[in-house]
């Protein structure tokens, strides 16, 4: 340990070596004494850590794509979000974003990470109460619309039209409670 | 006082360890607690300690407690225990953290770690259905009163996407020396990765599987339900307990030679002076595979989760330090093998005597 330079500062020696694991990646990291402190990870408290794994220590690079061949070709938008500040790069760098308005702002800039991490990027299951009205109204909405598709298939213009004004009526109050 | 979690018996707990449900949830109108300023972190406690106040779990009461009022020993024993993360002790010692915490230690919530609110259930055996469970009753409670940070499609919004969705990571610990020794566990990792699951050592990514003890999780929380993915979890779970079931017989082909390695490990654990953290991890794996095979009937499993909830290097220096009422700060290495040593016998003991 004794000429290892600690990672984060770059100057002092490392005095003991920590895990940090995120997404997959393991690394060591090796810290100062005084790094650690600033870390939360002071003294003998650190110590007894010392044998934990941890997510977040040096940053976190699991979005790296993003950061380096995809920033030229795809035009990284250089804001941050509105609300907390935080930059795309910051995002790539962490691996976390900084508000729940981030996902919309970044919102383009995500999808595909969303989607690789997860092979999906439509939410199924659990809604908070805040949400469940607006969920509602809009799966009724995709319930009617198929109906009406059914009904004009079948030539059924009558139904076909009533289907229409019900879900322009429902549009009309998914609209109100969004605004 | 109430008896802890882990001394209580459990479904399937001569193989599965534990169970463990943790819901993650932010708020509408904070930023992630990356972002947020001390007062905010500040106000994210008063108002979750506010809905809770007045929430009653049967017998089980809830603590409130500041980390930074908690000592370091104590703190790192949580960690040891499971019931906080390794993230959240590290957070608790350089910012505001805020912790509710159940009389028996199976529900713990931890504010301000990655996101805003964690709430973690954790039950003996496998019990995915009842944690789950319980997890969104106090999850209901929390979204009557609070803001949850919602959208329609990524689902309840997480500080890292990784749990997006429903913030939902539900893990089961399993014990798995027999499968272990025959060379199954490649297979067994491989098949799993292909499923959306991970396995992982006891501490999860990153940390060694000590003990023979893995962790399965799901991984995928975007696009699956919560039922679902608990399902998918319990039904692989159930696969593996008989593959792990199977295995036991299998290395006990030779019953002699198996029993009277284990009777060797009793004795050594019994009666022995000095033992460190990584041989008691080593013994108490082969003595918890006794007792599942019906050679210790003296032993329970409860007692095998009270040892091992009791000789964690910082587990260990909180008894020393009860004990002497608040003296034995820093016990050297070798008076903490003879303590755990100690700790050790005296259960084993107990259990000898009855
Ligand atoms: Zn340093
Ligand atoms: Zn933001």
């Amino acid at each position: 340990m004794q000429n290892i330079l600690c990672e984060r500062c770059q100057e002092r020696p490392a005095t003991t070596t920590y895990t940090q694991s995120l997404n997959g990646k393991t690394t060591q990291v090796h810290l100062c004494s005084e790094c650690a402190k600033e870390l939360g990870l002071g003294g003998s408290f650190g110590q007894l850590l010392s044998a934990f794994p941890f997510s977040d220590l040096l940053g976190n690079i699991f979005m790296q794509p993003l950061t380096s061949a995809q920033r030229q070709s795809r035009k990284l938008p250089e804001q941050s979000c509105p609300k907390c500040h935080t930059t795309i790069q910051e995002i790539a760098q962490s691996g976390r974003l900084g508000c729940p308005e981030c996902y919309r702002f970044f919102a383009d800039c995500l999808s595909e990470t969303i989607e690789k991490i997860h092979g999906q990027t439509k939410h199924t299951g659990k809604i908070p109460h805040s949400a469940e009205e607006q969920t509602k109204l809009r799966r009724e909405i995709e319930r009617l619309r198929e109906t009406q598709q059914k009904a004009v298939s079948e030539e059924d213009f009558e139904t076909a039209a009533r289907l229409r004004d019900q879900i322009k009526e429902l549009e009309g109050q998914v609209n109100e409670n969004d605004a | 006082m109430m008896r802890k979690w882990y001394l209580e018996s459990g479904t399937s707990d001569d193989i599965v360890v534990s169970t463990r449900i943790r819901l993650a949830r932010n708020l509408m109108d904070l930023p992630f607690p990356r972002k947020m300023t001390p007062e905010q972190k500040k106000a994210l406690n008063d108002s979750v300690y506010g809905v809770l106040q007045n929430i009653h779990l049967g017998d089980n009461a809830l603590h409130f407690i500041d980390p930074s009022q908690v000592d370091d020993y104590q703190l790192v024993s949580w960690v040891e225990n499971h019931i906080i993360s390794p993230d959240f002790a590290q957070c608790s010692r350089k910012e505001t953290t805020g912790l509710i915490l159940s009389e028996d230690e199976s529900v713990s919530i931890m504010l301000g770690e990655e996101d805003c609110i964690r709430i973690q259930i954790l039950k003996n055996g496998l019990e995915l259905g009842q944690a789950l469970e319980l997890a969104n009753r106090l999850d209901d409670i929390l979204d009557a009163s609070l803001s949850y940070a919602f959208d329609e499609k990524f689902g309840y919004l997480t500080s890292c996407p990784t749990n997006l969705g429903t913030g939902l990571r539900a893990s089961v610990m399993l014990h798995l020396p027999a499968m272990e020794k025959i060379g199954m566990m490649p297979s067994l990792m491989n098949t799993i990765s292909k499923l959306g699951l991970t396995i992982r050592g006891s501490f999860g990514e990153g940390s060694q599987a000590r003990g023979s003890l893995y962790q399965i999780s799901n991984q995928i929380t975007l696009g699956i339900s919560d039922e679902n993915a608990v399902n998918n979890l319990s039904s692989i779970v159930g696969q593996i307990i008989s593959q792990e079931s199977a295995a036991r017989q299998r290395i006990a082909a030779d019953e002699t030679a198996f029993q009277d390695k284990i009777m060797r490990v009793y004795g050594l654990l019994r009666y022995a002076l000095l033992i460190s953290e990584e041989e008691a991890g080593e013994w108490l794996s082969l003595l918890r595979l006794g007792v599942s095979m019906g050679y210790l009937k003296d032993v329970s499993v409860a007692q095998l989760n009270e040892i091992s909830a009791h000789s964690g290097r910082a587990s260990l220096c909180l008894t020393a330090a009860e004990a002497n009422r608040g003296e034995g700060q820093g016990l050297s290495a070798r008076e903490q093998d003879a303590l755990r040593a100690k700790m050790i016998q005296s259960v084993l003991d107990s259990c000898a005597r009855k």
